[in-house]
């Protein structure tokens, strides 16, 4: 079985906590800096999870949520997006592309793990086999 | 530098008016943001939107131009105060010319918002003229850039003049601002609709919402509405306002009067809310 994955976008590098958080979570984590990787991986990695910045390059955060839920209507990963503006305004249009979760400020580890759809994810999820295969996937899949 | 461009540069030179772009949301409309317009000085030969930007393109001066606009329009919707700078967004007109030749605007843009108290994530550049930049590695950049720094990004006039399919795949756009000449008359054209309709089924595939401009009547309104448009502009729904009257847009029950129901049936007929006129 494969190790699920996690897809990290920002334009800046992934928080290191952050990283060990998700792994201890059983995930491979897959970095990239831009929207449009975000969706080629989610086609091609079939990642249970995506934390996406709201300000990415090529597609922006919000653009790659509502493609990923019009691709995968049912049965797509978990969406995060983090960086959200500060307006209420900005949050209602952050929702509005269908995410699990609205992060107004950066991708911490204290507010990714009091968000059930991380939470639930365990060690349990990990097949013995995968970890060869997980750790080709740490380094990152994108220009990060 | 010529005459008429030295006198758009003066205080009194060039001025703005908001036009909101509304929200169609089960059946009622709600303000979501406004686009800032420029003209020319009053009274001049240049007062007219279309008068004013043939003449700066003419001068190849659409950089300095769309300076002096986003300058003008940041300033003068901050000026609205917080209230409306953390309801509405502003849409700024661009030349894709200024993004692939002026390196230096993406970030003037956000030091003006900044300086102007509007919030990054409050703007929405909306792409003109692009034609001959299709491919430009600088406008790609530059777009890069707008995205990375929170800003969103509309395509404006799709399907008018030199506007084509290529920009949808390059211009990363969060917006599909349909023209005008498309939605005038939808409601009785099945070519129309049927374009219309594409556009609305093509958006979210692209990470996009529509805005249909130039509805300037209740029939296209509800015809739009029905096909599943998410946004409208155009004098049925709101003309052009100065800067202070911006926060009108935001007064309760102003949007609360009209539209149209869930099966595209006419609500009340009054398009404007309580004590709206069609200034």
């Amino acid at each position: 079985m494969r190790r699920p994955r996690a897809v990290f976008a920002a334009s800046g590098e992934i928080p290191a906590a952050v990283a060990a958080y998700l792994r201890d979570r059983g995930l491979a984590v897959v970095t990239t800096r831009d929207g449009d990787s975000v969706v080629e991986l989610t086609l091609t990695a079939e990642p249970v999870l995506l934390l996406l910045s709201a300000c990415l390059a090529r597609k922006n955060g919000s653009q790659v949520c509502r493609i990923v839920r019009q691709l995968l209507p049912s049965g797509g990963p978990s969406i995060v997006l983090f960086g959200v503006g500060a307006r209420a305004a900005d949050r209602t249009w952050a929702q509005r592309q269908g995410p699990d979760a609205v992060l107004a400020g950066g991708c911490e580890p204290e507010a990714i793990a009091a968000l059930p759809m991380i939470a639930s994810l365990g060690p349990e999820t990990v097949a013995p086999e995968s970890s060869h295969l997980a750790g080709n996937h740490d380094s990152g899949n994108g220009r990060s | 530098m010529p005459v008429l461009l030295e006198r758009l540069s003066r205080p009194e030179g060039l001025h703005v008016r908001f036009q909101p772009i509304v929200e169609i949301d089960a059946g009622l409309l709600r303000p979501h943001a406004v686009e800032c317009l420029a003209r020319g000085p009053a009274g001049s030969t240049i007062e007219a939107a279309p008068i004013l930007f043939d003449y700066v393109r003419n001068k190849h001066a659409e950089a300095l131009v769309d300076r002096l606009c986003v300058t003008r329009g940041i300033q003068g919707f901050g000026g609205g105060g917080a209230e409306v700078a953390g309801a509405l967004n502003l849409h700024l007109n661009v030349h894709c010319v200024t993004l692939a030749r002026d390196r230096d605007f993406v970030s003037f843009l956000f030091e003006i918002a900044r300086a102007g108290g509007v919030a990054s994530s409050g703007l929405t550049v909306e792409l003109l003229e692009y034609r001959a930049f299709s491919g430009s590695r600088n406008l790609r950049r530059a777009i890069d850039a707008i995205h990375e720094g929170g800003a969103r990004i509309a395509l404006d006039d799709i399907g008018h003049a030199d506007s084509n399919l290529r920009m949808l795949l390059e211009s990363q756009a969060d917006y599909f601002k349909i023209d005008g000449h498309f939605i005038r008359g939808v409601h009785a054209d099945i070519y129309r609709r049927a374009l219309v309709q594409s556009l609305v089924e093509l958006a979210p595939r692209f990470g996009a919402w529509v805005v249909a401009e130039g509805v300037e009547s209740l029939e296209d309104l509800q015809a739009v509405t029905a096909l599943g448009v998410t946004f409208v502009q155009g004098y049925l729904v709101a003309r052009p306002v100065v800067a202070e009257e911006i926060a009108h847009q935001l007064a309760p029950g102003r949007w609360t009067d009209l539209l149209v129901n869930e099966n595209g049936a006419p609500g009340t007929g009054a398009v404007w809310g309580e004590g709206g006129d069609r200034a």
